[in-house]
């Protein structure tokens, strides 16, 4: 099951009855909901859309990974004249 | 010998912090003027221009308007986008971009690797220059076909020695050797390597002058008094050269009060060049010692990527613990609402992101350095500030400063016109888990404009008292870009310059 952050960009911190509609979904597991105006929610990505498109002020994106930036030279390919 | 600088014009977007129009409390009355004159030139390009837009109005073609005080597409040269957002922080400039197709790459080396893999090898050793003992866990890269990135690697055992699948003699254009910490990483070029050759690497002196040293000497133990820094990062070792405020692990299921490093060492390497505080050569001194170091662990443990999730709750930690400056030296995703959010809301609390353009060579600056409202740094190098023989001679690249030829963007650096400035990236010794390491990257160079940006702002009472709010963010952003000094570069490589 896909992973998506719900945000609330409005003012102040997201509204219990908007988390508690999130919470209800079918199908929807909230994994964490520490933060005071953000979740991390599994659950089709139809019912998230769906459910946050009347939600004002929320926002929704996949959860993805970002890497450290890493300068180290690397080889990609063999040579091409290696003798066995 | 005269220089000349190719110059075009490119598209941009220019719109307010938040939203398409600019409204408050999400935006200024500046920068509502300012998008209330572009429009009015638009409008009526005969007309005189607004008196504070007349000289902008020489450099700018107002190509089209959403709203009279909402998004503008314009054209004009980079430079002068440059110098548009330095007098206006609180504008957003976007270079407009054009999006394509992925095209799945072809997969056309898999039985190549596998006459890699029976391939007779070449077995060498790596050894400590100051005491012939053996090196362990190093990488070794050797590549017969550099352009091509063609060779083999492996990493040295306990007795400092490692098989690399290259057939019998063969030609090595250039051999990197990256050692986990405590040495210099070596290069060798235009060798023939044979079983049993053996490798030096130089063990790291702390009085040695590093980039950071040179362009930053005489750093006093209370620069950056006053200032906090957040650190989102892989979290932040305990060192005798480092004193940890406090942070959070955001980590989805790991313990919230772990804030140390995750074992990789980067978040370390970046605290002390923000914050060290020892003094060479016992310790390593960062550029701000006086600050205070909090650290936001967003990678967990071992892990080289880190959930855009886990960095925007990162983000939002360390503006609620009132960080002025959040050091994020990490990226190369999608953008995501999540990230840009954060880095939304905290510039909307008066804090400010400094993030690294990334290592993917010359190519546009990843996200989140990419967005608009982050503070994108790119890696300064500066010939003559490590060992002739280590790895950072293969970053050498052009361009070099118009104002000292020993100065260049290393090779490894993103570049774009997103670059708010440069700072040293290049054979940069700090603090690593258990002792000291010498790294390269954007990664390097953020920290170094961050802890720079801490030591100058400490002196700017006025800013550091304003509500914590837009309007502090942007005036830390205006007073840090116009403290800038240009090397002669170019705004892509090296936006406002260094900040010194």
């Amino acid at each position: 099951m896909p992973r998506f952050i719900l945000r609330f960009r409005g003012n102040g911190p997201a509204q219990e009855a908007d988390v508690n509609r999130i919470r209800a979904l079918p199908e929807a597991r909230v994994i964490d909901a520490s933060s005071p105006r953000m979740m991390l929610v599994e659950a089709p990505e139809e019912h998230l859309r769906n459910a946050i498109s009347d939600m004002p002020g929320w926002v929704m994106s996949p959860e993805q990974t970002i890497q450290l930036p890493d300068p180290r030279q690397k080889v990609l390919h063999p040579p091409e004249d290696t003798e066995s | 010998m005269a220089r000349t600088t190719k110059r075009a014009v490119q598209q941009f977007v220019v719109l307010p912090t938040r939203g398409l129009k600019a409204r408050a409390p999400n935006s200024s009355p500046a920068v509502a003027n300012v998008l209330l004159g572009l429009h009015q030139m638009l409008a009526a390009p005969a007309a005189a221009p607004p008196p504070e837009l007349r000289a902008l109005a020489k450099k700018v073609r107002i190509l089209d308007s959403i709203h009279e005080d909402g998004a503008k597409l314009v054209e004009m040269f980079p430079e002068d986008a440059s110098a548009l957002r330095a007098a206006n922080p609180g504008l957003r400039i976007v270079p407009v971009v054009y999006y394509y197709t992925a095209v799945a790459p072809r997969h056309a080396v898999a039985a190549a690797v596998a006459k890699a893999k029976a391939a007779k090898a070449i077995k060498i050793q790596v050894l400590s220059s100051a005491n012939q003992s053996p090196i362990a866990g190093a990488t070794v890269v050797a590549f017969t076909d550099f352009a091509n990135k063609a060779g083999a690697q492996g990493v040295t055992d306990a007795n400092g020695q490692v098989s690399l699948a290259l057939g019998t003699a063969k030609k090595i254009e250039r051999l990197y050797i990256y050692a986990e910490c405590g040495f210099w990483n070596g290069l060798r070029q235009n060798i023939t390597l044979k079983t049993g050759a053996k490798f030096q690497l130089r063990k790291i002196d702390l009085g040695f002058t590093d980039e950071l040293k040179f362009l930053y000497a005489n750093v006093a133990l209370a620069d950056g008094t006053g200032v906090t820094v957040g650190v989102v990062d892989t979290g932040i070792a305990n060192h005798p050269d480092l004193t940890i405020a406090g942070g959070q692990n955001t980590v989805v299921g790991e313990d919230p009060s772990d804030f140390g490093d995750n074992g990789e060492g980067h978040g370390t390497h970046v605290g002390g060049i923000i914050a060290g505080h020892g003094t060479p050569p016992a310790g390593m001194r960062g550029m701000a010692p006086g600050a205070n170091l909090r650290s936001y662990r967003v990678f967990g443990k071992g892990a080289k990527g880190a959930s855009n999730f886990a960095i925007a709750k990162g983000v939002d930690a360390a503006v609620q613990d009132q960080c002025d400056l959040i050091n994020m030296s990490l990226g190369g995703g999608a953008p995501d609402e999540a990230t840009k959010s954060a880095i939304a809301d905290a510039r909307a609390a008066g804090s400010l992101a400094i993030v690294a353009a990334g290592n993917d060579g010359r190519q546009p600056v990843s996200f989140p350095a990419s967005d608009p409202l982050s503070i994108a740094v790119s890696a300064l190098g500066r010939k003559g500030t490590y060992p002739a023989d280590a790895v950072e001679v293969g970053d050498e690249m052009a361009p070099f400063a118009a104002s000292d030829p020993k100065d260049f963007i290393a090779a490894f650096s993103n570049v774009g016109p997103e670059i708010a400035f440069t700072g040293p990236g290049l054979g940069i010794i700090s603090t690593f888990p258990g002792g000291y390491a010498v790294l390269d990257g954007t990664s390097m160079a953020c920290p170094a404009v961050t802890g720079v940006a801490a030591r100058l702002l400490a002196a700017q009472k006025q800013i550091l008292a304003m509500p914590r709010d837009s309007a502090r963010s942007d005036a830390i952003a205006q007073f840090l870009l116009q403290a800038a000094k240009s090397l002669g570069l170019g705004v892509t490589f090296e936006g406002r310059g260094l900040l010194s």
